[in-house]
Order: structure tokens, then C-alpha cells, then sequence
């Protein structure tokens, strides 16, 4: 009986055995290899990463905005972190930032976001790192949008002893400041008028020998450039410097009877006479820079006692030209 | 109907991206034209730049000189040129030319830039936009020398050959400019030991860059190194007055490796092109299938009404 019950069984008794066998030896062999191999660790302190090679708009000497419109600012570094490249920007929102702004500005790269002289760039980057630890660094490409009134540097300008910087702060998987990088530029002055959309200067029909008194039409001036501004009026018929304010359907009205002033409702006796564009008058409007720097030239007109008929046309000349 | 909506739709869109807001607006940069140290004899190049907002259509210009300097003046997009319409900015190139029989004195003169559209304006008086640009030039016959260090570069080279240093510079003065004194040290990659150190006092075999320029002066460091990432720190000296200093990372690469670099390069170009073509004819093809299944879809579905009316 005995026998007989051994023999079914004894095959799944034998491969319980052999399999329960196998598993200890290896628990056995296992914990003999854990005696032999000694665990070993260490921790690599972390090497700050260290940024260098800043570069403002391919190492231009200066910068040029654009009137009424922002301007890009491009800013590119390379960062090195001697952990590895992986390691460069590696934290969850310390990120590598850089900043671009007037050199003398208060807190230099710290400085508060202000359109006149301090931009947050957005960066793109790290690129060109090779992971695995044999390849030290990565590039970063940084940009801002740089509005028509941002701060001038150059020569005659308020700020003309000082220039613009762009500074790289780079960060790793800590997210601690590394050594930051700069670069500096020049930015130009940009002197520049907007009479905003499709700008006329329309009069209502007058009399022969009338004028059109304490009645204005206006033209606003907008600065859209970064210096404070004058504007120079000038003033032609159809042909460029032929002294006339208009020409008629009948004969032509003198440049000097078409008339300005900055105060609304002056009598037109008492406005300024309109000159050629050859020699044009400068209006002292002195727009300051900035978003929304305006003035209005309230204009008026008076017509000659003969001679002119039908409907009149002319041209007034606008030009911005550095506040003096 | 549908498809009245769908095209109404896309017309509207059309229509809403071309639309546009003329604006006046004209601007310099710079206005002013300063020039405190011409000698005579000297060509003194200038840019300016002539920006505008709203870029929908040519603007037309004219120029006119005034004062002094008139026939010394010559503007290189000629007297009448077109900032056409896309473009925001027109760089303007001014050629100053000091006669040799100019007087040692002080010039003044103006260059205005009227502008007019072809499109005519409404109204009894039409507004028109000039730039003005104001020149003070000084001439003398002192020599004044006067420039910046832009940049500190070491491009990435093979090894074999000495170390290059590229300078880029920025001469205001009226000679030609380059630095009296280069020093520089090199480290390895982690920026801890320091490999070698150079003087460079020697310029007599570079040529400076011409004044009132940018340019650039190549120089080289005595050493060989083998292929590897290096630090440097570079400082450039007008006699004893550091100009420019900086800390950079420079490689060094295996010989012939630029020439594969490039090749790679020039591939990838390729490759990247032919991947947009293809990318392109698919999306159209896609747009094509789309339009076609739609109309073949609209087709069916006034077949099935009209045989339901039937």
C-alpha cells in the first residue's frame, strides 16, 4: 500500500523537493554573495552650474527699436554644470532665467519688470547636451520683446554713460543661483512721431477775406519713439517748397495762411503761421517717452480776399526731432 | 447650406487676416549724427534705421541734404529709394567723405527723409511724415583712439594648432584700433587646474580695425592641446586698462572632426527640407481627401432627399 501510494506520488514529491531545493540554494548562495559584496555608496556634492559665453543679438554692438512696435531682444549662453549636462536645469521650477535691462538700473539683474528699462527674457534651452554624464554643457537661447520707449543709451541720450545688459542665472537639479554671465548692448535713440489712423486736416468751406476764428481742426501727435520729442511743421500746395498752403481750382492760398497753435480755441489772429516745408517751424510739443505720449495741433485757416475758387488741397510735413 | 457656412466662414477669416489699420507713423534711429574726431581725408560710414508700426504698403522717400556738409554726403540707397511694404525696418547707409581741404573746424547739416504712399489721402490737407537726421561733425587733425571689446570668443577647433582667440571689436575713433595686451588662462573642464598661462604683448603682425568700424582680430596662443572641453579666462588690455574680461568654455576636437561636423550639418539641412516637403503634400493631400469625401457625402444626402421627395 505503502509502496504503491510512493510510487504515484513520488514524482510530484520529487519535483516539490527539487524545486523547494533549487530556491534554497539560491537563498543560500544569495546571502553568501551579500557576505562577499560590500555595499558601497556615496553622495556627489552638487557642483553649481556656471553659465558664460552671453551673447545680445550675435555680439551687436546696438540695438534698434521699432517705432510704435516692440523689437526682439535675443540672448544666448552656454551653461556648464560639472554633474553633468542632464543636471542643468533638472529642478522642478527653479528654472535658468536671464534678464534684460538697463545696465544702471536699480537691483542691476534683480531688477522689477518695467517696459522702460527691465524685461524677463523667455528662454528655450537647455540644448545640445549629451546625457550620460561625459558632456558638461548646454545652450540656451533667450528672448524679449523690447517696446518702442525702452531707455536709449547712446550718445546724447539721457542714459548715454551707462548701456543695456542681458545676465544669465543659471540653475541645476538643487535650483541654487550658479555663477551668471552677461553681455551689454548699446540701444539707439529712436525718434519717432504716429498721427495715428489715415490723418487729415479738413476745413469747412469759407468765404473769401474769412477765417476760421476760435474754430479748430486738430492733429495728435503720438511719441513712438524712446527720446522726448518736438515736432517740425512744414507746409506745400502740390509741388514740395512751392510756399503755398493749397492749391484751388482758381489760383493758390499763401503757405502763411494756414495756421497752428497748441492751445484749443486761439483766435486764429493769434495762432502761429504755418512756413514752407523747406524751413519748417519746430512746435515745442516735448512728448516725454513712454506708452501714450500725446499732444494735439489745433490748426486754422484763412483765405485770401481774390483769386482763389473751386476746392483747395496741400500737404503739412511732419517730422520728430529730439526735444531741445 | 453647409458648405455656403463653411466657405462664408473661410472667407470672413480671409478677409480678417488681410485687414489692416493704416497708421501714420515714421520713425529714426538714430537722429542725431555726432562726430567729434574726423580727419581729413577720412570716409566715415554710418547706419541709420527707418522704422515703422504699420508696414501694409511702399513707402516712398526722397532725401535732401542741407547745411555744410552737403557735398560731402552720399546716401548709398541712393536719393530716392522704397521701404517696401512687410518690412518694418530699412537700414540706411550714410557715406561721410572729409575732402582733403576741409578746415579744422566744426560742420553742422541735415539729411531729411520725406516720405508719401501712392495712396492718395481724402481731405482738403494731407498729413506726410519725414525723418530728420542732424549732423555735428568735428574735423581735426588729432588722432583719437577709441573702441570696445564686444566679445571674447575661442571657437570650437581642431586639435594640432595653436589655440585661436577671436576679439570682436567696435572702433568709435578716428585710427585703427587693437589691444596693446592679451593674457589668458587656460584650465581644464571643470575649471579647477590650470593648464597654462599667456601673455600676448606682441600686435605688430595684426591688423587693427579701421575706425569708425566693427571688425574682428584673430590671435593665437601658443599651445597644442588635445581634444577635450576647457575653461579660459581672457583679458584684453588697451595699455594697463582691462577693456574686456571674460571666463569661457571653449572644445578642442579631433582632427577632421569640423569637416564631418559639416557634412552632418548640411545633411541634416536636407534631410529636414525633404521631411517638410513631405509633410506639406501630405497635409494637402489630407485637405484634398477631406474636401472631396465632404461634397461626395453632401451629393449623396441630396440624392437620398430627392428620391424621399419622389
Amino acid at each position: 500500500m505503502l509502496t504503491r501510494i510512493f510510487g504515484k506520488q513520488s514524482k510530484i514529491i520529487f519535483c516539490v523537493l527539487f524545486i523547494a531545493g533549487i530556491f534554497g540554494g539560491l537563498l543560500l548562495f544569495a546571502t553568501a554573495v551579500k557576505a562577499i559584496l560590500a555595499t558601497s555608496s556615496v553622495t556627489v556634492t552638487n557642483s553649481l552650474p556656471v553659465a558664460s559665453l552671453g551673447s545680445i543679438n550675435t555680439d551687436a554692438a546696438t540695438m534698434t527699436l521699432t517705432e510704435a512696435a516692440t523689437a526682439t531682444a535675443t540672448f544666448t549662453f552656454t551653461v556648464t554644470d560639472n554633474n553633468g549636462c542632464s543636471d542643468i536645469n533638472a529642478h522642478g521650477s527653479n528654472k535658468t532665467i536671464a534678464k534684460f535691462y538697463r545696465t544702471n538700473v536699480a537691483d542691476g539683474a534683480a531688477c522689477a519688470v518695467n517696459d522702460a528699462n527691465c524685461y524677463a527674457m523667455t528662454c528655450t534651452g537647455p540644448t545640445g547636451c549629451t546625457p550620460g554624464g561625459g558632456d558638461l554643457d548646454a545652450t540656451f537661447s533667450c528672448t524679449a520683446s523690447v517696446q518702442f520707449y525702452a531707455d536709449p543709451t547712446d550718445t546724447g541720450s539721457t542714459y548715454d554713460a551707462t548701456t543695456w545688459s542681458a545676465t544669465a542665472t543659471p540653475r541645476d537639479a538643487v535650483g541654487t543661483d550658479g555663477t551668471p554671465n552677461s553681455d551689454t548692448i548699446e540701444m539707439a535713440s529712436l525718434t519717432a512721431l504716429s498721427l495715428g489712423e489715415a490723418p487729415t486736416i479738413a476745413y469747412d468751406a469759407l468765404a473769401l477775406n474769412a477765417n476760421t476764428g476760435t474754430t479748430d481742426e486738430t492733429t495728435t501727435v503720438t511719441n513712438t519713439g524712446n527720446r522726448t520729442i518736438d515736432t517740425q511743421v512744414g507746409g506745400y500746395g502740390s509741388i514740395s517748397e512751392d510756399t503755398y498752403s493749397m492749391v484751388c481750382t482758381i489760383g493758390t492760398i499763401p503757405v502763411a495762411n494756414e495756421k497752428y497753435s497748441l492751445v484749443a480755441e486761439t483766435a486764429y489772429a493769434s495762432k502761429t503761421a504755418l512756413v514752407t516745408n523747406a524751413t519748417p517751424n519746430t512746435v515745442q510739443t516735448s512728448l516725454a517717452q513712454g506708452a501714450a505720449s500725446t499732444d494735439i495741433i489745433y490748426w486754422g485757416m484763412g483765405l485770401p480776399a481774390t483769386g482763389v475758387g473751386g476746392t483747395c488741397g496741400g500737404k503739412v510735413v511732419f517730422t520728430a526731432v529730439n526735444d531741445s | 447650406m453647409k458648405t455656403h457656412k463653411l466657405l462664408f466662414f473661410i472667407f470672413l477669416t480671409v478677409l480678417l487676416c488681410f485687414a489692416g489699420h493704416a497708421s501714420a507713423g515714421l520713425g529714426i534711429s538714430p537722429s542725431d549724427w555726432i562726430e567729434p574726431n574726423g580727419l581729413v581725408g577720412q570716409q566715415i560710414e554710418k547706419t541709420f534705421t527707418l522704422s515703422r508700426a504699420d508696414a501694409s504698403e511702399d513707402l516712398y522717400f526722397t532725401s535732401k541734404i542741407t547745411g555744410e556738409l552737403t557735398d560731402w554726403i552720399k546716401i548709398e540707397n541712393g536719393n530716392s529709394f522704397v521701404m517696401p511694404k512687410g518690412r518694418q525696418q530699412l537700414p540706411v547707409n550714410i557715406i561721410l567723405s572729409i575732402p582733403q581741404s576741409a578746415e579744422k573746424k566744426e560742420y553742422k547739416g541735415e539729411i531729411r527723409l520725406n516720405s508719401s504712399s501712392k495712396t492718395e489721402q481724402t481731405g482738403q490737407v494731407g498729413v506726410l511724415l519725414s525723418a530728420l537726421i542732424r549732423i555735428d561733425l568735428t574735423v581735426s587733425d588729432k588722432p583719437f583712439l577709441s573702441y570696445d571689446v564686444l566679445q571674447i570668443e575661442i571657437p570650437k577647433q581642431e586639435t594640432g594648432n595653436s589655440v585661436s582667440v577671436i576679439l570682436k571689436i567696435w572702433n568709435k575713433g578716428n585710427v585703427s584700433a587693437k589691444p596693446t595686451k592679451l593674457t589668458a588662462d587656460i584650465f581644464d573642464k571643470f575649471n579647477t587646474t590650470k593648464i597654462d598661462s599667456f601673455t600676448l604683448t606682441d600686435f605688430s603682425a595684426v591688423a587693427g580695425v579701421g575706425s569708425f568700424s566693427e571688425g574682428q582680430i584673430e590671435l593665437q596662443l601658443p599651445i597644442q592641446l588635445p581634444p577635450e572641453q576647457y575653461w579660459a579666462n581672457v583679458s584684453v588690455y588697451q595699455d594697463e586698462k582691462v577693456l574686456k574680461s571674460s571666463d569661457i568654455t571653449f572644445n578642442i576636437v579631433e582632427a577632421g572632426a569640423l569637416k564631418h561636423e559639416a557634412a552632418a550639418a548640411k545633411k541634416n539641412n536636407y534631410l529636414l527640407i525633404i521631411g517638410g516637403i513631405l509633410l506639406a503634400v501630405v497635409i494637402i493631400a489630407g485637405i484634398v481627401v477631406g474636401i472631396w469625401l465632404f461634397i461626395k457625402k453632401r451629393k449623396n444626402h441630396l440624392t437620398i432627399s430627392k428620391k424621399k421627395h419622389e
